[in-house]
């Protein structure tokens, strides 16, 4: 798969994408009044030019990708399952975690819990600044956004802040 | 008001603690923010947005114009010290930066870093001021055709200019308008989109999508590729003292780089990174040190800075004529005049002609405040320039959650900056650009609205769209770009492939 040209994927995917919007998305998601006075006044009118223009595009990326060959380097295609990808799974872990515990632990000590697990997928070897910021940092925005700017930042249902 | 009065009523908004504070403290925030590593200008910008929220519209916008201002230059700092450009603005310095560095002379070559970007900031902001009114008044005679095609032509240079292959520049585009259309319907009221979510009834937050698209990629990159890696270590600042006679001989490069720098900025969509390298090829075509150029030469930190920051004041010059942004930075600052009540274009100028007068009397005061805040600064650079990553970017996600919060007091929006941040991690893995892509997400809704509203004009008739010789000047002028952008792509396209070919036969 990392073989194929990213050209190649980026057409092939923009295409299908284009084409999912004509044929299901725009048709089940934009709600198009029953008399409208002018077809080009009509809510679907700019989302469906959009959806061709964006097929118009997929196929000549798709064109490209086959028959142009891009110099070394941009040849291979995205090797988004390499090394990395665990830590990039724990990025995704964390951003999920964080919106969900928001509600429950309040944004504060979601924020403490998110920077430290952030911390450790980073491996930082810089441990005693990556705590003290993990702790000041959430509380220091708390202060400036609740007390200062009047946003009520959410708390959590076990600890409370002042 | 006459333009006297709007002067003086202007000047009573800058000549205020609360604005000169707000101007100190933007330029000392981008300036630090710029200098270190992987924390653009654009990141520190959108990053400072939520917190001027809770501020007076002339402060919130001073100080958001002081971060775009010192993080342009603070990005000369790490290209310098330790050949990492802060911005890609700044790619150009390190050409001649680090090697000065190498030979210990880092100290002068940030002291000409700095007097050549204040120069060439201070031409751009008299750029703006000239300019700008003469634009708006031109513009008060546009109705919605002239605009869609204004638009339109705007969003072609856009697309154009940000990325290697215009196919992938319209690509981002035409989703950026897409997603612009998520919400009600502005003429029938019914729904696009929307999946039944209330949330999203009045369209994406417009600052979710930002964050989500600039800053969140690098978080997940930075997990990607693991590790904080340097090429060479932080230089020490060697001789400080820059001979005065240095900066003589440097002055038209200077002054021809802040001219470059207006006239590119001027240009929604050319934005600071070639200007920086058109200055430079510039200045070593004409200099007769021409061949110490890539080895360690002033003259070339001067143009490159000069360049960069010659674009800061004429990219407003745009934003604050005709409602549209310059570059990614500028579509930012736009949504803080939104957020404000204030919709920039030719209107502000009669309707709020002070706070316009006292952005540009900020201007000319924050480039006082870069000199000195720059200079006094430079020896903490190399600290600054040092804060690692695995603990900077955690820092910065737990900012980003805070600051989209903020906004709108949504955690919905908390949702879709995560969405979009993996959006903006595929693009940046697929080379897929992200600015046309947000340019287009924020002119979507005037590019529709302007044309919806041609067409009630015209009652459905196309041909509205010709209406007057203002519109085919905007025509014209995109089916030009176009063609000169596809067949630049064709020429690079035939370059490629001849030097695949030579690299075949070897």
């Amino acid at each position: 798969m990392t073989r194929l040209n990213t050209d190649l994927w980026v057409g092939v995917g923009v295409s299908l994408f284009a084409v999912a919007l004509l044929v299901y998305v725009i048709p089940q998601a934009v709600v198009v009044p029953r008399s409208v006075r002018y077809i080009v006044l009509s809510p679907d009118f700019w989302p469906e030019i959009l959806a061709y223009a964006l097929l118009l595009l997929g196929v000549l990326m798709t064109l490209k990708g086959i028959f142009f060959t891009a110099p070394d380097g941009q040849a291979e295609g995205p090797s988004l399952f390499s090394a990395g990808s665990l830590r990039v799974l724990g990025i995704g872990g964390v951003f999920a975690g964080y919106y969900l515990l928001i509600p429950v632990l309040g944004m504060v000590w979601a924020s403490v819990l998110a920077y430290g697990a952030l911390a450790a997928i980073f491996r930082s070897r810089h441990r005693l600044a990556a705590l003290l910021v993990a702790i000041l940092l959430p509380l220091i925005l708390y202060a400036f956004f609740t007390h200062i700017a009047g946003v009520p930042i959410p708390q959590g249902q076990y600890v409370r802040l002042p | 008001m006459t333009m006297m009065d709007n002067a003086a009523a202007a000047l009573s908004l800058v000549a205020q603690w609360g604005s000169l504070l707000a101007l100190l403290v933007g330029v000392a925030v981008g300036v630090v923010a710029g200098a270190i590593p992987g924390m653009s200008a654009t990141m520190a910008v959108a990053l400072a947005l939520p917190f001027t929220f809770a501020l007076e519209p002339i402060y919130g916008i001073l100080l958001l114009l002081g971060v775009y201002k010192g993080g342009i230059f603070g990005g000369s700092i790490p290209a310098i010290l330790i050949k990492t450009p802060g911005t890609a603005a700044s790619s150009a310095t390190v050409l001649d930066g680090y090697p000065l560095a190498e030979q210990g002379k880092s100290g002068q070559a940030l002291q000409m870093a700095l007097y050549a970007s204040c120069i060439a900031d201070l031409i751009s902001n008299l750029a703006l001021i000239l300019f700008a009114a003469w634009l708006a008044s031109f513009a008060l005679k546009f109705g919605p055709p002239e605009f869609f095609t204004l638009i339109l032509f705007s969003l072609s240079i856009i697309a154009g200019v940000s990325g290697g292959s215009l196919v992938k520049g319209l690509i981002a585009g035409a989703f950026g308008l897409l997603l612009a259309t998520v919400g009600l319907d502005l003429v029938y009221g019914t729904d696009r989109f929307i999946f039944g979510h209330p949330d999203m009834m009045g369209g994406l937050n417009f600052i979710a999508v930002l964050i989500g698209l600039f800053a969140l990629p690098e978080i997940i990159a930075f997990a990607m590729n693991g590790k904080d890696e340097r090429e060479g270590g932080v230089r020490a600042l060697g001789d400080h003292k820059l001979p005065f006679s240095e900066v003589r001989r440097c002055m038209k490069t200077i002054i021809r780089g802040g001219v470059i720098g207006s006239v590119l900025g001027a240009i929604p969509g050319i934005g600071a990174a070639p200007s920086a390298f058109l200055s430079y090829s510039e200045a070593r075509r004409t200099s007769p040190n021409k061949e110490n150029f890539g080895k360690g030469e002033l003259e070339g930190v001067a143009a490159a800075e000069a360049g960069n920051n010659g674009v800061c004041g004429a990219t407003l010059i745009p934003l604050l004529a005709l409602g549209i942004p310059g570059d990614v930075i500028t579509a930012i600052i736009i949504g803080a005049f939104m957020v404000h009540g204030l919709q920039p274009g030719p209107m502000m100028f009669a309707t709020n002609g002070d706070m316009i007068y006292a952005l540009f009397m900020g201007l000319i005061l924050s480039s006082i405040f870069l000199f000195f805040i720059g200079g006094a600064s430079i020896r903490l650079f190399r600290f600054i320039a040092d804060i690692p990553k695995s603990v900077l970017l955690p820092g910065v996600l737990v900012l980003c959650v805070y600051g989209v919060y903020a906004v709108n007091n949504s955690v919905f929006d908390i949702l879709v900056m995560f969405a979009m941040g993996w959006v903006g991690y595929l693009m940046m893995r697929l080379h897929i650009p992200a600015a046309p892509f947000l340019i287009a997400f924020i002119l979507g809704p005037l590019l529709e609205d302007n044309f919806r509203q041609a067409m009630l004009m015209g009652q459905g008739d196309f041909a509205i769209l010709f209406r007057s010789p203002i519109t085919w000047v905007f025509w014209a002028l995109t089916v030009f770009t176009l063609t000169v952008l596809i067949r630049n792509g064709l020429r690079d396209r035939k370059a490629q492939q001849g030097r695949l070919a030579v690299a075949n036969k070897d």
